[in-house]
């Protein structure tokens, strides 16, 4: 069994926890464009000046192989290089360090042929040997990359010359080109000098060697990181900016301040709110800092819990496996019947939640295909408005009535009342529990919020299904994969947490998997669509758009669903624009 | 003569330190009767309206009347900050009075205990408060009473036992009194000053203790609200919506002064010195 | 007096013990697991065995303690972070020495602003400046920290854009000469050190007044006063020296909570201290980081307190030792 590592957690761990971490946008309509170029790209373009990014969360490492964090991974990127990088279509792929590849199925391998003149930012020549390293390493059961479910299809990687890497799979897949560049690729000649158990420890991930279009220069604990450009860089055109500073600010306020007074130039993840100030005042002309907002890769969902936590905590005592689930585990008594997840789900006004938390920046989701992917079809989904009176009808129908008029539906003397967790720290989820909250109380239903700290939430109340519902949002990776959150192959793991089963569900999802073509493939995720859509062991609420802010003075900016950072080695500012902090850290 | 000023302009400080805390609590306690709204109904069409006449002091983002949201904020405020003060003050006064009286090794480790526990890091309350699962209302007191009794356990025993050596004391203890009789009805009345004015100490500092736990995102569960969770809601944009957040620490600001000169005047009041 | 000094450290020991033990179940304890950082669902049970075993974890808790301890106290090891795989040691000592640059700032405003107003007071009893600063001491003491934190950024930073409203130094502060170097640390302090410093001014403001009053009035200052002594020697040589003397105690409560009241400063002000590397431990559940720190925090407490102690004999000789006077 294969399978992609394609949904993580909302992990905003860290200081982060008080700061109002938000993300989503406007414009409903810009899912649609693929790609969004702010400049269109010229000829002539000018080297020199500084790009100041603001984050709220300091990088834990910046060894590709533990880190974790958006914050790691955004300046990983600049600093480190893959084999190969994928496009904005998320289906093909441009050359990275290596120039070419041939892919055969039959072979059930790819051979990758490498830049000749690829070196390391410490001068040492980049070979296929490091590409073979790299491998070793992200399969070694100490290491325990993250990303190993990329690899899991491949049998071996062999160098047979200095610029030939060949990748053997199991089997042949439409995936394999993916599976094979997923990574950076490590420098051999540092990380081997340490035993794999003490690499978690080394000094190297502190003081990384890549061989990206940056070089790292200072770290400055919880203060700033500090890039400088790659003046060896092995593409054809250099990169143009002279150093790259990410500043660590982690209150909200603070560095939004920063933004406004010059001292960042860039920051993601603004609050609607805030970003809709930025974009009146860019449009007014009263501002050198130009809005920007695109569909990200978050949507946020309300999880029922669709099991009776007792038997859960029975049936995993007594060892149960995948074949006993339907023998063990009996269903909720409130979120169990579908009708009532469908009756609770019409009860919910998305729209005012969007309104009211996003601002509108944000687009409604009522299925499981995030709308950035190529698999997305709206019209696979049923649709649930909006309409509390139909949703009273359908509880009413189930025995749900107030019948002793005190304004709670109850049933045999039970009235309707269940607990809402949620992140605490994530102002964002704490407001649409509080809403929800409120609308649910307009039919009669009572909740009460509960708002717990991400080590509890995720690593004990959800995993051991201590729970009766939950808002928490997911982050979407580039290929589609449904099966860690609703396959019972996955029943008793961590982020199938609301107890789905349905073999109908299994059996579509591996039709979908094995499929040889993407067209095919279409059929079923389509047909998964409708199926999860009708059945709602979420409640998918909207699909969030990104709002970032960025000084205008940067040309030649590319953004789309991948993030900010596709480009940024083409970015460049023009001489006349020019600020005293690009000055000063000329090379 | 000297003296004299400063009794009168003390007795000022706590006459205006009552004032103060009158006018808060009739706020909170009848406040409501001023107002038509409901603190927890919300009706997100008016979602961060400016103040106006028919919201004086705007609204939230879920249009809830912040006017309104203040009076029932307060109202837990007082109850937290109160209640912690009760229990911190019960537990340093018992551990000072026995400490004190039987003295010996009983004292020495209890005061040792006395020292970790002012030596512990402020902020594992915030781990025990996130550790323990989130807040009830009833754990923000437990907790925040939990790491504040000390200071007055070390008053009550530093007042103890000088009292222990005075005529009333030995008097009592030759009669044969035993010894609860004599530490509660004796010397407890006799140094109760000090220990009132150690609460009203405590209760601005609880009160500022549980603003900031607020602040980290740790204080009551909404929907519900102190004045440190409102204060705490104005946080996305304190300039642009100044009136969610600007009134809230007005609220707590003057019935911390109220506090603070209430301490004043008392501690004039009390003040074994300035007796003499 | 040496002989006193080395008893009252060794008997901090105990205490010391017991508080880092006592930290280290709470610790320990508290729910949440490290190794959920690093939850996946393609993790295989191999996977999640090399991590926790990566971190210790797969050891009974005595024995972890056990561990450490053994390290600590023969190698001066912490251990390495859990969330970063930094030294822990290494990571208190940096946000130690912004702390400590933040804390000793905060505490010299504070004893200027305190002192100074607090005699002109004292002074001036019952003139309109003695009530103009008790008023205005009351109102620092009341303040929220926080919300005078954000009032400051909003007036100073982003308003008139005078002072910066974060970090220790400019990106650029190792580009500058050494004088522009000392500016630019003291325009980003001094936000930080008011938030953090007024509300200490206030405390040592109500002390110094009300002792220097006290001493003013008392007995062998209205003899020294009858005797015809010079005023301003009387109060100079006198007054001032017996109402400075409670400080020093003070300082022994002060320091303390000036280390816990820099957390909301130093995550409001983007300042790499102490307080915000134990808030980020304590939601990572980075053991290691949080005992470090936490060890290095009772230490720092318990010789406050020790140094106030011994300040205060050296002073004030009419102390003296007894033993069942543990203060």
């Amino acid at each position: 069994m294969t399978f992609r590592n394609s949904l993580r957690l909302h992990w905003y761990y860290i200081p982060l926890i008080f700061f109002l971490v938000f993300f989503s946008c406007q414009n409903k309509n810009q899912h649609q464009i693929q790609q969004t170029a702010l400049y269109p790209p010229t000829e002539q373009t000018e080297d020199g000046g500084t790009l100041v990014v603001g984050i709220r969360t300091e990088p834990e490492t910046l060894n590709p192989l533990f880190a974790l964090s958006q914050s790691a991974r955004n300046v990983l990127g600049l600093i480190f290089g893959r084999l190969a990088d994928i496009n904005a279509d998320l289906e093909t792929f441009s050359p990275g360090i290596a120039k070419s590849w041939e892919v055969s199925s039959e072979k059930r391998q790819i051979v990758f042929h490498l830049h000749q003149n690829i070196h390391w930012h410490d001068g040492r020549p980049l070979t296929a040997e490091d590409v073979v390293f790299t491998y070793q390493m992200h399969i070694h059961p100490v290491i325990a990359w993250d990303g190993i479910s990329y690899k899991q299809n491949i049998s071996d990687v062999t160098a047979p010359d200095d610029s030939t890497v060949i990748f053997k799979f199991h089997h042949s897949n439409h995936t394999m080109l993916l599976d094979a560049v997923e990574g950076y690729i490590l420098p051999k000649h540092i990380l081997q000098q340490y035993p794999p158990e003490k690499l978690y420890t080394a000094g190297f991930n502190r003081r990384p060697i890549g061989s990206g279009p940056f070089i790292f220069v200072e770290w400055q604990d919880l203060q700033h990181i500090r890039l400088a450009k790659n003046e060896s860089y092995f593409k054809a055109t250099k990169p143009h900016l002279d150093c790259v500073i990410f500043r660590i600010v982690p209150d909200n306020f603070n560095l939004l301040n920063q933004l406004k007074s010059g001292e960042a130039d860039m920051v993601e993840g603004i609050h609607p709110k805030n970003f809709l100030a930025i974009q009146k005042s860019w449009e007014a002309g009263r501002s050198a800092i130009r809005p920007i907002s695109y569909l990200g890769r978050r949507y946020d969902f309300i999880g029922w819990n669709l099991i009776d936590p007792q038997s859960y905590a029975e049936a995993v005592a007594a060892g149960a496996t995948r074949a006993s689930i339907d023998s063990l585990i009996r269903p909720n008594k409130l979120f169990g019947n579908q009708k009532v997840r469908v009756a609770l789900t019409m009860a919910i006004d998305r729209q005012a939640i969007m309104n009211s938390v996003n601002f509108g920046m944000a687009v409604p989701l009522h299925g499981p295909v995030p709308p950035i992917l190529p698999s997305y079809n709206a019209d696979a989904n049923i649709v649930w408005e909006y309409n509390p009176g139909k949703s009273l009808d359908w509880l009413a129908e189930l025995g749900w009535k107030d019948h002793d008029g005190d304004k709670i539906l109850d049933r045999d003397g039970e009235p309707f009342q269940f607990e809402i967790l949620t992140e605490s720290g994530n102002l964002h989820w704490e407001q649409v529990a509080t809403i929800v909250q409120a609308q649910l109380a307009e039919i009669g239903i009572r909740t009460t919020l509960r708002f717990l700290e991400p080590a509890l939430l995720y690593g004990k109340r959800l995993p051991n299904r201590e729970f009766d519902a939950v808002i928490i949002g997911w982050t979407v990776g580039l290929t589609p994969d449904y099966a860690p959150l609703f396959h019972s192959d996955y029943f008793f793991t961590p982020f199938h947490f609301n107890g789905y089963y349905s073999p109908e569900f299994d059996r579509l999802d591996a039709l979908a998997k094995s499929a040889p073509t993407k067209a095919a493939a279409q059929r079923y995720y389509d047909k998964i669509a409708r199926l999860l859509s009708r059945e709602l062991p979420y409640t998918w609420l909207y699909y969030r758009m990104e709002c970032s802010a960025i000084h205008s003075r940067f040309k030649n900016i590319i953004f789309d669903k991948r993030g900010l950072y596709v480009n940024l080695e083409d970015w460049w500012i023009p001489q006349s624009e020019r600020l005293k902090i690009d000055r000063i850290f000329e090379n | 003569m000297n003296n004299l000023h400063t009794k009168s302009k003390m007795g000022g400080s706590l006459r205006a330190g009552c004032g103060i805390l009158l006018f808060i609590l009739l706020f909170i306690l009848i406040g409501r009767l001023l107002t038509p709204y409901d603190h927890l109904s919300q009706n997100l069409a008016e979602a961060l309206e400016s103040p106006s006449r028919s919201h004086w002091l705007g609204t939230d983002h879920y249009g809830r009347d912040i006017f309104t949201r203040l009076i029932y904020g307060g109202q837990l405020t007082w109850i937290i900050a109160i209640f912690a003060t009760l229990i911190a003050i019960v537990i340093g006064t018992l551990v000072g009075l026995f400490t004190a009286w039987w003295g010996g090794w009983f004292d020495l480790i209890v005061m040792r205990l006395v020292d970790v526990a002012l030596a512990f890091p402020r902020i594992f309350i915030v781990l025990l408060v996130i550790g323990l699962g989130g807040s009830s209302i009833e754990l923000l007191i437990w907790l925040l009473a939990l790491f504040s009794w000390m200071e007055t356990a070390r008053i009550v025993r530093a007042e103890v036992s000088t009292h222990k050596n005075f005529a009333y004391v030995k008097a009592a203890r030759a009669s044969g009194l035993g010894t609860n009789r004599i530490l509660f009805r004796h010397i407890f009345p006799n140094i109760a000053g000090p220990v009132i004015v150690s609460a009203i100490l405590l209760i601005t500092n609880i009160i500022l203790v549980e603003s900031s736990l607020s602040f980290l995102g740790l204080g009551v569960q909404p929907p519900f609200a102190s004045w440190g969770t409102i204060l705490n809601e104005g946080k996305i944009d304190p300039l642009g919506n100044w009136w969610i957040s600007v009134p809230a620490g007005v609220c707590i600001l003057v019935t911390v002064a109220g506090f603070n000169l209430i301490g004043d005047g008392l501690r004039d009041l009390f003040d074994p010195y300035r007796l003499n | 007096m040496l002989s006193v000094f080395l008893r009252r450290i060794l008997s901090l020991l105990p205490t010391l013990l017991i508080g880092i033990t006592l930290s280290f179940i709470i610790i320990h304890l508290a729910p949440g697991d490290p190794a959920n950082r690093f939850l996946n669902p393609n993790q295989t049970p191999e996977m999640q065995s090399s991590i926790r075993e990566r971190f210790g974890l797969d050891r009974s808790l005595p024995v972890q303690y056990g561990r450490w301890l053994k390290n600590v106290i023969f190698h001066l090891d912490f251990g390495y972070s859990f969330y970063s795989g930094k030294s822990s040691r290494a990571v208190i000592a940096v946000a130690l020495k912004s702390t400590a640059i933040l804390s000793f700032w905060a505490l010299v405003f504070a004893l200027i602003a305190g002192i100074s107003l607090g005699i002109l007071a004292a002074l001036k009893q019952n003139r309109f400046i003695d009530y103009f600063c008790n008023n205005l001491m009351i109102f620092f003491l009341s303040i929220p920290g926080f919300w005078l934190g954000l009032m400051l950024i909003g007036i100073f930073s982003i308003q008139l854009s005078w002072l910066p409203g974060a970090h220790l130094q400019s990106l650029y502060h190792h580009q500058l000469g050494p004088g522009a170097r000392f500016w630019d640390l003291a325009g980003h302090l001094i936000l930080p050190v008011i938030t953090l410093g007024l509300p200490l001014a206030a405390t040592f403001f109500k002390y110094i007044r009300s002792n220097m009053i006290e001493t003013l009035n008392s007995d062998y200052i209205l003899a020294a006063k009858a005797r015809g002594v010079n005023r301003s020697k009387i109060l100079w040589k006198y007054a001032l020296k017996n109402s400075l003397l409670p400080i020093i105690s003070l300082l022994g409560i002060v320091i303390p909570a000036l280390l816990s009241g820099a957390v909301i400063v130093e995550v409001l002000f983007a300042l790499p201290g102490v307080g915000r590397t134990m808030v980020t431990a304590v939601y990572s559940r980075d053991y290691p980081v949080l005992m470090a720190a936490v060890t290095f925090g009772f230490i720092a407490v318990l010789l406050c307190n020790l140094l106030a102690d011994i300040c205060y004999r050296i002073v004030d000789p009419r102390i003296q030792h007894s033993p069942g006077e543990i203060s």
